[in-house]
C-alpha cells in the first residue's frame, strides 16, 4: 500500500519502487504459493484417505469409501476454483466418515461427509451455540452457490502452475 | 491416599489416547489447532461412553502401552486436558470412574456414547468434542507414537 502511494510522489521515488516493487511482488507470489500448495496438501490428505485399511486404529474402525472420496474431490475442486479458503485438516473418523475442517480466527466449520451425496455441516463461533446443516454434496459441486456460503473466502490471483499441480493431485 | 473410585476433582488431569495413523492424522502438531475434534468422538464400542484415565493413577505411558498391548502393531498419542475444562457446566458433560482390571484410573464421559452420537443427538455431541479439542495446543499432547 504504501508503495503505491510512493509510486505517484515523483521519478526518483519511481525508482525506488521499482526495487522495492519487485520484492513486494515476490510477496505476493508468496502468499500465492501458500494457497495453491495448501489445497495441494489438503487433496494429498483426502487422497491417502483412500488408503487407509479396515480397522486402521486397531479398535475396529471402517475404511472410508471410495465413492465418496471421489464426491469430495469433486466437491473440493469447485471449492478450489471459487477461490475459496483451503481445509485446514482432511481426516477420517472411526466410522468411516470424512471430515473437512476449516479453522478461521477462532471459529471452527466443519463438513462431514458419510456417503457420496450426504454432507452435515457445522459451525462453532466461540462460546456461541454451534449451528448446522445438512446439504447433498453431489448437487452442491454442480452448484457453487450452495449452503456453504458460510466459508470465508479470500481473492487471490491465479498461477498455472500451481493450478496445474492441484489438478493433478484431484486426479491422482 | 486416593481411590480411583473417587469423583473427579476439576484440578486433576485427564488423558485420552489418540491413535496415530500416517494417512489419518487425527493429531497434526504441525497446525493449529493440533487435536481433531474427532478425538473426543465415540466410537462404536464406546457404548459406557468415552473412554479416559486420571493422571493422578495412570502415566501417558502407561496409558499408551494399555492401548498397544490392545493393539498389537498400533501406535497413539496421549493428550492431557484438565478436568475443568471437561466438567464446564456450559458443556454439559461429566466424568464419572469407571476402575478397569488393565490399568487403574480409568473413568468415563458418559454423555458421550454410540448411541447418542448415533441416534439421539448427534449435533451435540459434536459440537461438545469441538468445544473440548479446540483450546488444546501442542503443549497437552504429553506421549508421542515413536514414529
Amino acid at each position: 500500500m504504501i508503495l503505491k502511494q510512493r509510486k505517484s510522489d515523483s521519478w526518483v521515488e519511481e525508482s525506488q519502487f521499482s526495487y522495492e516493487g519487485k520484492s513486494h511482488n515476490h510477496t505476493v507470489l508468496l502468499e500465492e504459493n501458500n494457497f495453491y500448495t495448501s489445497w495441494v496438501n489438503s487433496l494429498n490428505e483426502l487422497n491417502q484417505l483412500n488408503n487407509l485399511e479396515q480397522d486402521w486404529d486397531g479398535e475396529d474402525a471402517e475404511k472410508p469409501d471410495s465413492e465418496t472420496i471421489i464426491s469430495i474431490r469433486t466437491w473440493l475442486r469447485n471449492r478450489f476454483q471459487n477461490r475459496e479458503q483451503p481445509p485446514t485438516k482432511i481426516i477420517a473418523d472411526t466410522y468411516g466418515s470424512i471430515i473437512i475442517e476449516w479453522h478461521l480466527d477462532g471459529d471452527y466449520f466443519e463438513v462431514e461427509v458419510s456417503d457420496p451425496d450426504h454432507a452435515e455441516w457445522m459451525l462453532v463461533r466461540g462460546a456461541e451455540p454451534a449451528t448446522h446443516g445438512v446439504f447433498h454434496i453431489n448437487h452442491s459441486a454442480e452448484n457453487s452457490d450452495d449452503t456453504i456460503s458460510s466459508t470465508e473466502s479470500r481473492p487471490m490471483h491465479q498461477s498455472p502452475n500451481e493450478a496445474t499441480t492441484w489438478l493433478q493431485a484431484v486426479n491422482a | 491416599m486416593p481411590d480411583q473410585s473417587d469423583p473427579v476433582s476439576p484440578d486433576e488431569w485427564i488423558l485420552r489416547r489418540v491413535p496415530y495413523n500416517e494417512l489419518n492424522k487425527l493429531i497434526d502438531p504441525d497446525i493449529t489447532p493440533p487435536i481433531s475434534s474427532t478425538a473426543f468422538r465415540p466410537t462404536k464400542n464406546d457404548n459406557d461412553g468415552v473412554s479416559v484415565f486420571r493422571e493422578l493413577f495412570a502415566t501417558p505411558d502407561e496409558v499408551a502401552n494399555l492401548y498397544m498391548q490392545q493393539n498389537p502393531g498400533k501406535k497413539c498419542y496421549v493428550i492431557r486436558v484438565k478436568a475443568e475444562a471437561i466438567l464446564e457446566p456450559g458443556l454439559g458433560i461429566t466424568l464419572t470412574p469407571d476402575p478397569i482390571i488393565e490399568l487403574p484410573g480409568h473413568a468415563l464421559i458418559p454423555e458421550l456414547n454410540t448411541e447418542r452420537y448415533f441416534t439421539l443427538d448427534k449435533n451435540w455431541c459434536k459440537e461438545v468434542q469441538s468445544k473440548i479439542s479446540i483450546p488444546l495446543t501442542i503443549q497437552n499432547i504429553v506421549h508421542w507414537p515413536n514414529i
